[in-house]
């Protein structure tokens, strides 16, 4: 049955493989902010509208809480971080981008398999939430670990995050948006944190490169290609 | 009836670019070449002579004439009409591989004029061609898990509107996937920009660049004709099954046209993509399309 | 019903006959005085060959098998002066030998239940050594190159698929094991493999700029579109329902040999014959060839064109055959099969894309533009009996366009003929209607009007030269360059010297060599010298070590002895 949830979902997985293979910050800032407005808004279109009447206030407000912080304010903060630490515009992958598409790929086969394997379809509300879930969260996890930027691994969070609430949204509707809230309140912190951390830094060693970053730890013994990068101060 | 349809639509192919680029024309605020200016073009170019480069062979010589002949067999090949006549028998591979027969001859002929830049062209077209293959069978192959039928008119047409509906994603995922490659097999934009004509930009008309009078009419026609097709199987695709005859022929045409200006308005307002960038773009699509393929499996 | 002794003896005989015609001519000059070594080792090849598909039992098929492989290996090694033939010798040699070995194994083990998987694993290295399955196929793109143009077609087109001639006898005796599982493991084995060589060996043959590895790696290439109908046959013949599907991809891939055989023949024929008349193979240094050697240009195409399988010629048919069947695998919907089917559409659409790109460019080095050197520049046509020779194969390749229709049709006993007869008229129509529109064109043109010859559209430099043509390596840089990673093409970039203000030399060479032997191969030899190496302790020239040595193994005999 097709309902407009699942259009969202398609476009979900779409967005993951554009954020696996997008190699501009601000595309995938955008990228990510997409997510969030589908991901908030989620919970109405969920909304069992013909026996459930008209959703209680609470969605309503959880709606709007979620669509606005994950689709306006985190990405604004993002782009603001951006324009403020002045990096160079460009995702650095350690993985390639065609492989990290491939890669997403073949989670979101994992995913299908998971999803058939767990059997929760009965209490899902959407069929595709589960898969797609996972593939989010893998996508989240390999934007952590594949990219060079400091940045990106907010960003990756940020996916995570998606996932981990469209796997809420998905699967209990009720229970999940509460629990889900106070993820947020996590990431949002966490995002604002990094954010204003990544401005710190930027402005003390003029590099958010987490190569570089790496010195910053007593290892650097361990990295002897890195001896010509002069951190400046 | 069907005959009459593959004649309309044999007639009708020069149209549909000029719906293109009228658009075209619209959004940069011209008048415009007119609706019918690749019909008179081409009238004009058949009563020239046909210049030759100086060590050219017989394969330059027949090599238009040959890419338009598997052009128009495989327009008699499409199910204008939604079915019957030799699309019911065939399967879809045929269609594809007639328009690959076709290109060879073009390449063929682009190499043998010994251009460098004919030789850059047809360098490109061979690649590109050969990477949207994978896309162009993935979709094939999600068609025919979804309709059950091999046939070309069976793949295209199978899908009642009641699954349509519950298939609608899948099929929204494949139809972007095809749309990269019909964007690409008629060189548009973002792919390739067709207003950099005869540039260096280019993937097909590089090959162009020596051949002349009727065979330039030949190779004009025959880019008109594949547009036509890939905007028919990606209408017919896309769309569910509404019974056979003039019916369909005409919501098709429709389509097609529609298709053509949509086309228009994406070359006015997008920018070419990064030439390199293309087959990322292209492997970006043909994982879309397999994700139309998990999605039905799936479900 | 056409028995399997009659397609795989087919191709020996018929490329056997225009090999040796072509022969006549092929060896000329000063190679004429080894002409009795060529001929005794070429019909002793034959005639193993025919005796490898009629014989009766296990040994006297060991026995053909070995005489085959030895008396091939004297054709490759017929210019043995040279060093880079006798390494292809040898490496040839190796090859056979260890597929002889593991098929003697898979003879001792293939009756017992619980050897009945080794025995299968034994049978696919054996026969894939000889079909080239990947990594087996090394020999291929060392041992083509290097063998007279005639052995190497008859090697390629007729040989080769004796492997899958041994295959299919292998699995008639193959006892040991269930029916339904033995085709099961055969066929995910063949289409695996099948789907890993097409799509590998025509990725290899693109950068080639030697004419005759480009067609080793293309048979590869096609060796692998053939295991992939056997395969998804194999997939069918599991599932009862299925039975007509099942002969339909057999049909396809039995057709595909014997029209490979025939293309290939003459390719490789096509091949010699540039090689006699301009002294090179390097696709760089032809090209305009088709004005100096017409027939052999015009045979060279149409062969090319029908091997890149594109309508209207033979080998589209066959492999439209296997399309069919794996479409009709997707179809069923069951998990395993919509793989297969997705797997097998996949390649043979890659394939075929990377096909096109690949003869494009072979047909373009070789034969179109202007000639890049002074020896194409000087060739000439050949003797008239050499593109005879492949003339003839080029007829049995066009005759081969009704006769896939009717022989897949025998095959299946009708199923799917429809489907295919359509598709070869509409080959035919496609034709047709290219020559009704070179009628068009001819009349379009104002009467009288001499078609002028102008020089090519040269951007504003002034007398462009062939040098700057694109060259056959050039055209398929981009390809090459997309799939580096698994190519691993070598470039020498050999830099201007001198004064860097006029730049005069400047040249970039690019290799592609097989990834199989620098990758796996090689070391895996390397390792095993090293191992042997310590065999040396043993072999030191003491006397008093051997007498030592002689005493032990008396010992241990004797204590074996009393125990047991």
């Amino acid at each position: 049955m097709l309902t407009i949830s699942e259009i969202a979902m398609a476009l979900f997985l779409i967005a993951d493989l554009a954020l696996a293979g997008a190699s501009r910050l601000k595309y995938a800032i955008s990228l990510v902010a997409v997510q969030g407005w589908i991901v908030g808004t989620l919970p109405v279109f969920l909304w069992d509208w013909q026996s459930g009447g008209c959703p209680g206030a609470r969605i309503w407000i959880i709606a709007l809480v979620n669509s606005l912080v994950k689709g306006a304010a985190l990405p604004m903060l993002l782009n603001y971080a951006v324009r403020k630490a002045r990096t160079r515009r460009e995702l650095e992958p350690i993985v390639s981008f065609q492989i990290s598409r491939i890669v997403v790929f073949l989670m979101a086969v994992g995913g299908f398999a998971v999803g058939r394997l767990l059997h929760i379809h009965e209490t899902t509300a959407s069929e595709l939430a589960v898969p797609v879930a996972f593939t989010t969260m893998g996508t989240g996890c390999l934007l952590i670990c594949a990219r060079k930027k400091a940045i990106t691994q907010v960003l990756g969070f940020l996916v995570l995050e998606n996932g981990i609430s469209l796997f809420g949204a998905g699967i209990l509707l009720e229970y999940g948006l509460v629990v889900e809230l106070g993820i947020l309140l996590d990431v949002f912190a966490l995002v604002f944190i990094l954010g204003i951390a990544i401005f710190q830094i930027n402005r003390t060693f003029a590099s958010t490169d987490t190569d570089r970053l790496n010195r910053l730890g007593d290892t650097h013994l361990m990295h002897p290609h890195h001896k010509h990068d002069h951190v400046h101060d | 009836m069907n005959i009459l349809c593959i004649i309309l639509a044999a007639v009708m192919a020069p149209l549909f670019i000029g719906i293109v680029n009228q658009t075209k024309a619209f959004f940069a605020g011209r008048r415009g070449p007119g609706m019918f200016r690749l019909y008179v073009d081409i009238c004009k170019l058949l009563r020239k002579s046909c210049p030759r480069p100086r060590h050219s062979t017989w394969l330059f010589d027949i090599a238009q004439s040959a890419s338009l002949a598997a052009v128009i067999a495989a327009t008699a090949v499409f199910p204008w009409t939604g079915g019957g006549g030799l699309s019911s028998f065939i399967p879809a591979a045929v269609f594809f591989y007639l328009l690959a027969a076709g290109r060879f001859f073009t390449v063929i002929g682009a190499l043998d004029a010994g251009s460098a830049f004919e030789g850059m062209g047809a360098s490109r077209e061979v690649q590109f061609s050969a990477l949207v293959e994978p896309i162009i069978f993935t979709v094939l192959g999600f068609l025919v898990l979804l309709t059950g039928d091999i046939s070309l008119s069976g793949a295209l047409s199978g899908i009642a509107p009641e699954s349509w509906k519950a298939n609608v994603i899948a099929l929204v995922l494949a139809f972007i996937a095809f749309l990269a490659v019909f964007l690409l097999e008629n060189c548009r934009v973002p792919f390739d920009d067709p207003e950099t004509h005869l540039e260096l930009t280019m993937i097909h008309e590089a090959m162009l660049l020596d051949v002349g009078g009727p065979d330039l009419a030949f190779a004009l026609y025959g880019a008109a004709l594949k547009f036509e097709l890939l905007a028919a199987f990606l209408v017919m695709m896309f769309m569910p099954c509404f019974g056979q005859g003039w019916k369909h022929a005409a919501v098709m045409f429709i389509a097609i046209a529609l298709l053509s200006a949509v086309t228009g308005v994406v070359e006015s307002v997008m920018a070419r993509f990064r030439f390199l960038k293309t087959p990322h773009t292209l492997m970006g699509a043909a994982l879309v399309a397999a994700l139309a393929v998990l999605i039905h499996v799936c479900f | 019903m056409l028995s399997t002794e009659t397609i795989f003896c087919t191709p020996v005989i018929a490329v056997g006959l225009a090999a040796a015609v072509h022969a006549t001519a092929y060896i000329h000059g000063e190679a004429r005085r080894h002409l009795p070594r060529f001929w005794f080792f070429f019909v002793s090849t034959v005639a193993a060959m025919v005796a490898v598909v009629f014989a009766d039992g296990k040994l006297p098929f060991l026995l053909a098998w070995e005489a085959m492989g030895l008396a091939s290996a004297g054709l490759v090694a017929f210019e043995s002066k040279e060093k880079s033939v006798r390494k292809a010798t040898w490496i040839y040699l190796l090859a056979c030998h260890a597929g002889a070995c593991a098929l003697m194994l898979a003879g001792v083990l293939m009756d017992r239940p619980e050897t009945a998987i080794a025995a299968f694993a034994c049978a696919t290295i054996g026969f894939g050594l000889k079909i080239g399955f990947p990594p087996f196929h090394s020999w291929l793109p060392e041992a083509h190159p290097a063998a007279p143009a005639p052995a190497s077609a008859m090697m390629s087109g007729a040989m080769i698929p004796l492997g899958f001639c041994g295959f299919i006898r292998f699995f008639h005796l193959w006892s040991g094991i269930e029916p339904a599982n033995a085709a099961m493991i055969c066929g995910w084995t063949f289409l695996v493999l099948g789907a890993i060589g097409s799509v590998g060996g025509i990725l290899f043959a693109l950068p080639q700029a030697n004419l005759k590895r480009l067609l080793a790696f293309s048979s590869v290439e096609n060796m692998g579109v053939i295991a992939m109908g056997l395969g998804l046959a194999f997939l069918f013949a599991w599932q009862k329902t299925a039975e007509p599907i099942a002969k339909l991809c057999w049909g396809g891939a039995l057709a595909h040999i014997l029209n490979h055989a025939f293309l290939k023949g003459s390719l490789f024929l096509a091949a010699g014959s540039v090689l006699r008349q301009t002294g090179t193979l390097d696709q760089d240094r032809l090209g305009g060839l088709m004005r100096r050697m017409p027939f052999t240009g015009t045979l060279f195409t149409v062969n090319a064109f029908g091997l890149a399988g594109l309508p209207p010629l033979n080998g589209f048919i066959g492999e439209l055959a296997i399309y069919i069947g794996a479409f009709c695998a997707i179809r069923t919907g069951e998990p395993m099969l919509v793989g297969a089917g997705f797997l097998a559409a996949l390649s043979l659409s890659l394939t075929g894309g990377f096909a096109l790109a690949a003869y494009a460019k072979a047909i373009g080095g070789t034969f179109l533009g202007e000639p890049r050197s002074q020896a194409a520049a000087q060739a000439v046509e050949t003797p008239r009996r050499m593109w005879v020779a492949q003339l003839v194969l080029t007829c049995l390749s066009i005759a081969m366009i009704p006769g896939t229709v009717l022989f897949i049709n025998r095959m299946t006993g009708g199923f799917a003929t429809d489907i295919l007869t359509v598709a070869a008229a509409l080959g035919c129509a496609f034709a047709t209607l290219a020559a009704a529109l070179l009628l068009l064109r001819r009349f379009a043109c104002p009467r009288g009007a001499e078609k002028p010859r102008l020089p090519v559209w040269d951007c504003g430099y002034d007398s462009p030269t062939p040098r700057m043509a694109y060259t056959a390596t050039a055209f398929t840089q981009p390809l090459a360059d997309l799939f580096r990673p698994l190519l691993r093409t070598r470039r020498h970039v050999l830099t201007f010297k001198g004064d860097p203000a006029s730049p005069s030399d400047a040249a970039i060479v690019t290799e592609t060599d097989d990834v199989a032997i620098g990758g796996l191969w090689r070391p895996f030899f390397h390792k095993i010298a090293r191992v042997f190496q310590q065999a040396h302790l043993l072999q030191n020239g003491s006397l008093h070590l051997y007498i030592l040595i002689i005493l032990i193994a008396v010992l241990a005999l004797l204590v074996f002895a009393l125990v047991s």
